[in-house]
């Protein structure tokens, strides 16, 4: 952790500086009935399992449990928080900000439920960069996490575009 | 051949057999929504949300608010849990890319079709490929997935 500076003070991350190892500070997250049924409304999803015990239980398992994908909610991708704690802004965090979207995802799951009350300890850290033969910049962040048991409960890449050589990709409809 | 979680094995899929079809369409609500409801523990530093932020995102890249890219995956996975039984597909992996902008009030048909089956070390694999492609017929976002049987 770097000495703490105004955000006016923080200069900006650049390309050149990405290092595969990078790694944030651990955040823990703890999991509720509240925010498995939260997580699956917020993607549309009714399935009973994520809302009502009996449901899950008749899926096999103890209660309503956290959807796959909500690794992305309980072991969230840090990366503002991953480039603050070494002393830097993210572009979306400037004065002229630009934004550096996400392009996909590759999620390996563990096979290992998350229930109310798990605690999820999580890092993210730069997984590797590569440029398209366009000129198109991108980073792989990986994100990984155990529950309070020491089990891996996720592991998965979140990439983003970093830059992007044409400007803009709006959509002509 | 249609396959169905309730009813899928090994033995009777088939290269080319096809996952239900799932249409999603986001509101500006629900974009709101993924950000109001998985809210994170306080961030010292705040940024501008492309999802939420309509003037910042009419100058970005996309030149609009988008959805969560996540969101998108979490819609393939669910497609993914139509066909295969919940317990496999969380033995799995998915690798999506999201290839154009999906924006509030899209209507996104997801679709998905066994692409391979194999056995390799001892597990019953089923490769499956899912698409997203929106009410102009763009494929917005493509995934491989791998579901152990």
């Amino acid at each position: 952790m770097t000495e703490a500076k105004t955000k006016d003070e923080m200069p900006v991350w650049t390309w050149e500086m990405f290092e595969p190892g990078l790694e944030s500070p651990p955040i823990v997250m703890q999991v509720t009935r509240e925010s498995i049924a939260n997580y699956a409304k917020s993607v549309l999803n009714n399935n009973p399992i994520y809302y009502d015990d009996d449901a899950a239980k008749a899926e096999g398992y103890d209660s309503v449990f956290a959807a796959p994908t909500m690794v992305f909610a309980y072991a969230p991708m840090q990366r503002w928080e991953l480039f603050n704690s070494l002393g830097y802004l993210l572009p979306e965090q400037t004065s002229e900000p630009r934004s550096t979207p996400f392009v996909g995802a590759e999620v390996t799951f563990q096979d290992v439920p998350v229930y109310p009350g798990d605690e999820v300890t999580s890092t993210t850290s730069v997984h590797r960069t590569w440029e398209s033969r366009s000129g198109n910049k991108f980073v792989s962040f990986r994100v990984v996490g155990h529950n309070q048991r020491g089990e891996k409960v996720c592991d998965y890449l979140y990439n983003i575009i970093w830059e992007y050589s044409r400007g803009r990709k709006v959509r002509q409809s | 051949m249609l396959i169905q979680a309730a009813t899928v094995s090994f033995d009777s899929i088939n290269v080319g057999d096809q996952l239900p079809t799932m249409q999603k369409s986001e509101t500006q609500e629900d974009i709101d929504n993924y950000l109001i409801l998985n809210e994170r523990p306080d961030r010292e530093i705040e940024g501008m949300n492309l999802h939420i932020d309509s003037e910042f995102a009419e100058q970005g890249i996309f030149g609009s608010m988008v959805n969560y890219g996540v969101s998108t995956c979490g819609f393939m996975v669910e497609l993914l849990q139509t066909a295969f039984p919940t317990r496999n597909v969380t033995r799995g992996s998915i690798s999506m890319r999201a290839l154009e902008p999906i924006q509030a009030n899209d209507v996104v048909t997801y679709t998905g079709e066994v692409i391979d089956k194999r056995e390799e070390e001892g597990k019953s694999l089923v490769d499956v490929e899912v698409r997203g492609v929106n009410q102009m017929g763009q494929t917005v976002a493509v995934a491989k997935a791998t579901v152990p049987l």
